[in-house]
């Protein structure tokens, strides 16, 4: 009896399972599938009798898709730096010292990780001139910092407090000073969460879209996603090439996500969502 | 002259800390101050004065806001985005949960379903949101089509062409795309619990439910909470799943607020409304962040 009920249990899981994962993940197998239509068949739904790298040979030939690629890839790579730069320095800076307003800059940081980034748009892009950095690259990725890093300084702090720090008085001690301590040991003690706060900054600033059409203004700086999202302006909506693009700006985050992808929820459940 | 030298050493490490500490939480101040902080005052500034692009800022008191709250489809974003945060966080919050819970049942090939239920969280949002679009499409899309041959519908239907549908899209959108996210948040609390637990239990006959109701649901109900104010902060926010998809339309009925403040500003030039429209709803947004901080840490 007892048996017979874990069975259908288990069989119920097992159904319930594959329904939901297969609803669930279908748009996105959907998607690569269009990129793999040809003219032909691109505008029959259900019709997936000829499969070809057409569009994709269109996609990897289109010049501009091609600048806003390697956009795409500098903005990411300026704001994983730049994040790297200010959350690493505050996060270790308030695991470990004692000061007066330290409650202070941990709280303007969760007030940051909290605001809608979208809410700040207008005057960031009015301020934005009044810097100069308007219509360069280095407005995105200031602005991408600046949203992306709170949550990088928290998981740090939570990350450093979990290291030892016996080390650190040791050299101490001898003499070594917060600066030596801070580059010569502690750094290569943290490289998973450095690679971890680079995924995030990346993937991040990759996903950027608002502050990308409110601070750049000609296609030639277009991030990819701002190009590919372009395409539905035009008169006759190039739905093929179109998914092909989405496939090559996808896939390789995709991969790399899948393989990471423990490191960010261990991340999120340290720093920003406390046991 | 021992005791001289220590407390002569202590002040050197003490000034040494206190450079250390300026120098290292320099670069996020500076983020903060010049991206945060006086973005935040100037909004506040504009919601106050006439500001349109290219002229000078001259005083006005509350016009804008009266203006705004004379607008129709401003005050129709508001509720839209009302009813698009309760709806999107409440619903993908508890599918998030009977995921994970699934999730954490032991069957074969876990892994591998993971794997595949993250997938929506893990293709970047533009695609995702053309392929929605794609999937909607009236002319070409799957989903007419297979209605169409099911016989589920007679003929084509407009799905962004009327408020109801375009709307309903728009709100299963961010269930769809996020709830993954929040499913893996939830997954990790679950498998903290002590599994004796649920073993103990099965052993003195508590059924499923039971299980769930005595011992899982103590364990996340706090985390619950939380999520959920986290997930509405920033759902209110959500500007793309709009712009992309319908566009406000039709005829500007599905704007929320992150789109109808970027309209104002970018595409009528009126930056002084646009930072009104923002400001208007501080009041909400800034005690919801007190609160949120509250319980970060306390939890912590």
């Amino acid at each position: 009896m007892v048996l017979k009920a874990l069975k259908a249990e288990k069989v119920c899981i097992y159904l319930a399972v594959i329904l939901v994962t297969s609803l669930m993940s279908f748009p996105v197998f959907w998607m690569f599938l269009n990129a793999f239509k040809s003219e032909e068949t691109i505008f029959k739904p259900l019709d997936f009798s000829s499969l070809t790298f057409k569009f994709i040979i269109t996609a990897l030939t289109d010049r501009m898709f091609l600048i806003q690629l390697r956009n795409s890839i500098i903005i990411s790579l300026g704001t994983v730096i730049l994040t790297l730069i200010s959350s690493l320095t505050l996060g270790y800076v308030l695991a470990r010292l004692r000061f007066k307003g330290k409650t202070l800059i941990s709280r303007l940081a969760i007030f940051t990780y909290l605001i809608p980034a979208s809410f700040l748009v207008v005057p960031i892009f009015v301020l934005a001139i009044k810097y100069g950095v308007y219509n360069s690259f280095l407005a995105v990725i200031f602005v991408d910092s600046a949203f992306a890093s709170p949550y990088c300084i928290l998981v740090t702090r939570e990350y450093v407090r979990s290291v030892p720090v016996e080390i650190e008085e040791a050299a101490q001690i001898d003499g070594a000073s917060r600066f030596i301590i801070f580059f010569k040991i502690l750094l290569p003690l943290i490289a998973p969460l450095i690679a971890a706060i680079s995924m995030f900054a990346f993937i991040y600033s990759w996903n950027e879209y608002l502050y990308v059409i409110a601070l750049l203004s000609t296609e030639e700086q277009f991030t990819a996603p701002v190009g590919i999202a372009g395409l539905l302006g035009s008169d006759i909506i190039p739905w093929g090439k179109l998914f092909a693009m989405s496939t090559i700006f996808s896939l390789p985050v995709m991969i790399f996500y899948l393989f990471v992808e423990k490191y960010v929820v261990t991340g999120l459940t340290l720093g920003a969502v406390k046991r | 002259m021992r005791h001289i030298t220590k407390a002569n050493e202590e002040m050197k490490i003490k000034k040494e800390n206190v450079l250390f500490i300026m120098i290292f939480s320099a670069p996020f101040a500076l983020l903060f101050l010049f991206f945060i902080l006086f973005p935040i005052f100037e909004e506040i500034y504009y919601a106050f004065v006439i500001k349109l692009v290219g002229l000078p800022p001259r005083f006005t008191g509350l016009s804008n806001f009266k203006s705004l709250l004379r607008n129709p489809l401003y005050v129709r974003s508001l509720l839209n985005t009302l009813f698009f945060v309760s709806i999107v966080v409440n619903t993908r919050m508890l599918l998030a949960l009977a995921l994970a819970v699934l999730l954490n049942q032991e069957f074969k090939g876990r892994k591998y379903v993971r794997a595949l239920m993250i997938l929506p969280w893990a293709l970047p949002i533009v695609p995702a949101l053309l392929t929605w679009r794609w999937m909607f499409n009236p002319d070409y899309g799957l989903i007419n089509e297979l209605l169409l041959k099911t016989g589920l519908i007679k003929s084509k239907v407009n799905w962004f062409g009327t408020y109801s549908t375009a709307f309903a899209i728009a709100i299963l959108f961010p269930i769809w795309k996020f709830a993954p996210f929040w499913a893996s948040i939830f997954l990790a609390r679950l498998q903290a619990i002590p599994r004796d637990l649920y073993e103990a239990a099965i052993v003195d006959g508590a059924r499923p439910l039971q299980t769930f109701r005595y011992i899982t649901l103590p364990h996340i109900k706090d985390l619950y909470v939380l999520n959920t104010l986290l997930s509405t902060i920033w759902t209110m926010g959500d500007f793309i799943t709009i712009y992309l998809l319908t566009g406000g339309g039709p005829a500007g009925t599905t704007h929320v607020l992150a789109t109808i403040g970027y309209m104002f500003a970018f595409q009528l030039g009126n930056l002084g409304v646009a930072s009104a429209a923002f400001v208007f709803v501080l009041p909400i947004i800034i005690p919801l962040i007190m609160l949120i901080m509250w319980m970060l840490e306390r939890a912590g």
